[in-house]
């Protein structure tokens, strides 16, 4: 008989341990709440992704809103630098964001200019309307704002508002 | 009947204490000698050879567990019949698997015919038996002392298949290394 030292010495164990092995009984009860609990997570999850697919998720995050005479070149993309669209502005705002979706991105502004960078900090856009793949992080600058208008942008149909209050420019969404 | 009530029987030698054992632990007898002989004749037979050497051993044995006791008496006798002068028997399948498993933790050093090595080899068993958590250690008795199948203990413990095999894997391995700890060679 093959390995018949550990059959003979297993035979030879403790008591307790024999006993204690057989003291799990099968409990059809719990297999049947264990199979229908995981049952109801596993439709719990897809009613959640579903939600979410079907929700249009976009995360907005405002980094800083800053005014002055011009964005300093270190506010800007590297590609965009020296470029003609990087003129000093005399008075502007800009708002820094980052956008994140699970669709593409698009962004549209009623005023201003958009600089946008993709996820790896590459330039790739600057005008006033953008679409392509999320993340990305843009800089919205309104030359000349002025304090009794509201600016708006526009996410992925999510909307951005740059207003003054007290003087001082706030985003709200 | 209470185990205590049945070994008092025996200690009194009235012969109602062999009914009374095959009424409360007949079926648990027939299982343990059946999972390892792997055949129904055979099995019975060997029950009935447990009942045998019951009557002749107690007393003055007083089992502290009667219902282990029988478990070893009828498992022993199993393996004897397996390992007869002529036998040409294979045993169970479950229990043939079994023992291919554990030869990764099986004592090259020790022989069946020196009882102080294999109670020695038990006793490093149990001990580390005790020291595992409680389903490693439930599982791992009822595949190698039960030779219970992977899908009856994963039944008993309502978890699938694979949980079972990985944990025995897993417990396996932990004894191999614990009886090398103890000075065996693996």
């Amino acid at each position: 008989m093959k390995n018949e030292v550990f059959a003979r010495a297993m035979t030879q164990i403790d008591d307790e341990l024999i006993k204690d092995a057989h003291a799990v009984k099968n409990n059809t009860r719990l297999r049947v709440i264990r199979t229908v609990g995981s049952a109801a997570a596993c439709l719990a999850v897809v009613i959640i992704a579903g939600i979410l697919l079907l929700s249009n998720g976009v995360s907005i995050k405002t980094e800083n809103v800053f005014t002055g005479n011009a964005p300093s070149d270190a506010h800007l993309p590297a590609a965009f630098a020296d470029g003609p669209d990087t003129a000093a502005y005399a008075d502007s705002v800009s708002v820094r964001l980052t956008v994140r979706t699970r669709k593409d991105v698009q962004i549209e502004v009623s005023d201003g200019v958009l600089t946008v960078s993709d996820g790896d900090g590459n330039a790739v856009y600057a005008g006033d309307a953008y679409e392509g793949k999320s993340p990305v992080s843009v800089i919205w600058t309104v030359e000349n704002p002025d304090e009794e208008k509201t600016y708006s942008m526009t996410v992925n149909g999510k909307t951005v508002r740059l207003i003054s209050v007290g003087g001082e420019w706030k985003t709200e969404k | 009947m209470t185990d205590e009530r049945i070994i008092e029987l025996y200690f009194r030698r009235d012969e109602s204490a062999v009914k009374a054992t095959d009424e409360k632990y007949g079926a648990y007898c027939m299982t343990v000698s059946n999972n390892i002989l792997g055949n129904r004749s055979d099995s019975e037979e060997n029950v009935n050879d447990t009942y045998v050497r019951l009557w002749r051993s107690i007393p003055p044995t007083r089992p502290k567990i009667f219902s282990a006791y029988i478990a070893k008496t009828a498992r022993n006798l199993a393996l004897d019949k397996l390992n007869g002068a002529h036998a040409q028997k294979r045993g169970a399948d479950e229990f043939t698997a079994s023992l291919e498993e554990v030869g990764e933790c099986t004592p090259s050093s020790v022989s069946t015919e020196n009882s102080a090595e294999m109670n020695g080899l038990s006793a490093a068993i149990s001990e580390f038996l005790r020291n595992e958590n409680a389903d490693a250690r439930r599982m791992f008795v009822c595949r190698y002392f039960y030779s219970e199948s992977t899908a009856e203990i994963a039944k008993r413990f309502s978890c699938g298949e694979s949980r079972v095999k990985s944990s025995l894997m897993r417990t396996r391995k932990r004894l191999a290394k614990h009886l090398e700890k103890e000075g065996y060679t693996i």
